[in-house]
Order: structure tokens, then sequence, then C-alpha cells
């Protein structure tokens, strides 16, 4: 099923900052992974791989158009970040990536002339995020 | 207005096949079962809306939220594409011109 991420928001449950996001890019989960080959490994089997213990997540990047009088949260504490994605076809609520998490970047715009003022930043989670289902 | 409700955050992890709410501070207002806002679960947090919605209607849902959780610090949307058209259409302090200085 074929969609684009028209209408997705990130939402900030205790200060609030919202904007007009230009771009929202979640980051990739990550696993390593361990060598458990050893001297009886054959050449056919090659080299051999366990997962890891652990998953992690990347920071979620946004890029939004600058509004001077919404300050991101760069100093606060972690809070409840919710990022909704727009609904498909047939259900009525999007789906959602959560957790705590902070902000670890804001970069304020380029000032140029004919140029849109636009701003990025980055927010890491505390620990893994939740993924909720569309319904 | 009719058909606005509270409803606890999606984010549930499976603990032994029972699912475990992950957020207990941020749930959801809901519109005849259709999301329209996030709110806190005490006084003094904010509203945010996951679209731009008319005025009036924001205000509802705050009032509805203010009445059930208690005090909304602000109220958070994603600007209407009216309000960003507008802003693009302002006339640049470089446009104007002063008549009185042209030879």
């Amino acid at each position: 099923m074929a969609d684009t991420g028209n209408g997705a928001t990130l939402a900030c449950g205790t200060s609030g900052f919202t904007a007009a996001y230009n771009e929202i890019d979640p980051g990739a989960l990550k696993r390593g992974r361990l060598n458990a080959s050893h001297l009886n490994t054959t050449p056919a089997q090659g080299e051999q791989y366990i997962p890891a213990d652990l998953v992690d997540h990347d920071e979620v990047a946004i890029e939004w158009q600058y509004n001077p009088n919404q300050r991101p949260p760069i100093d606060m504490p972690p809070e409840t970040i919710t990022l909704t994605l727009p609904p498909p076809s047939g259900f009525s609520n999007g789906a959602t990536l959560s957790g705590q998490g902070f902000f670890t970047e804001f970069k304020p715009p380029k000032l140029k002339n004919n140029e849109i003022m636009v701003a990025t930043g980055k927010i890491s989670w505390t620990q893994r995020p939740t993924m909720a289902n569309a319904s | 207005m009719e058909g606005l409700s509270l409803a606890p955050h999606p984010a549930v992890r499976m603990v032994h096949g029972n699912p475990v709410p992950v957020i207990t501070d941020v749930q959801q207002v809901m519109l005849n079962g259709v999301r329209v806002a996030y709110c806190g679960c005490e006084p003094g947090r904010p509203v945010n809306f996951i679209r731009s919605f008319p005025q009036a209607f924001q205000d509802a849902i705050v009032k509805f939220v203010a009445e059930m959780v208690g005090e909304v610090s602000c109220a958070n949307a994603p600007p209407s594409q009216d309000a960003v058209r507008r802003a693009r259409a302002t006339p640049r302090r470089s446009d104007e011109r002063d008549d009185d200085n042209e030879d």
C-alpha cells in the first residue's frame, strides 16, 4: 500500500513544542552482530554471526519552517514525544512511534534572501521507543 | 461538543500476552473515535493538535481538556496553510520605497 508522509506530526508532551515540519526522519534501528566464527568453521559456512543483545535507535532528525517564537526545548529534561504517522486508507488513526525523548541539537536557520528560513534539530530517545499500529 | 472523549496513549508493550501501557503521562483526545490531539494526564500540560483545525474547534477541545484534566498550559497546532500563505505574501521591508528621496 503506497502512501506519503503528508500529515505526519511530532508532539512534545510537556514543552508542547510543535512546528511546520518539512521532514521528520525517525532514524534507523540497528542491532550489532557478534562474530561467532571459530577454528572449526568451514569455508563453506563462511563467517558466522549471532545478534547483539540490544537494539540501538538512531536520533530522530527534524527540519521545520522556522518560527522565532517557537523555541525547541533544547535545554529541557526528557519528555514524552509522539510521532504520529498519517492514517493509511481505511484507518481513522495513524500509527505512532513514541517514548521519552530529549533534544540533542537545534540549528537555527541561515538568513538569506529569497529563501525560507529552515531550522533543523535532533531528538534522542532515552530508550527504545514503542510503535503502535494504525487503528 | 458531543463525541469527545479521552483515551490512553496507544503505545503499549505486550508482557506475557497482556498489553501494558508504556506512556502514562500523555493521553489522546478523541472525537467519535478519531484522534484529534494529545494532552497531559495532569494539570499544567499542553494540548498538541495533530493537524491544523479551525480556532473555534481548538478552543472547544482546550475547554474539554481543562474540564476533564485541569489547567492547560498551552495549545499548539501545525500552522494552517492560510497562515503560511499569508506570511509568504507579506511585503518585505526592502519592497517599500521612500518616494520623497527619489530625484
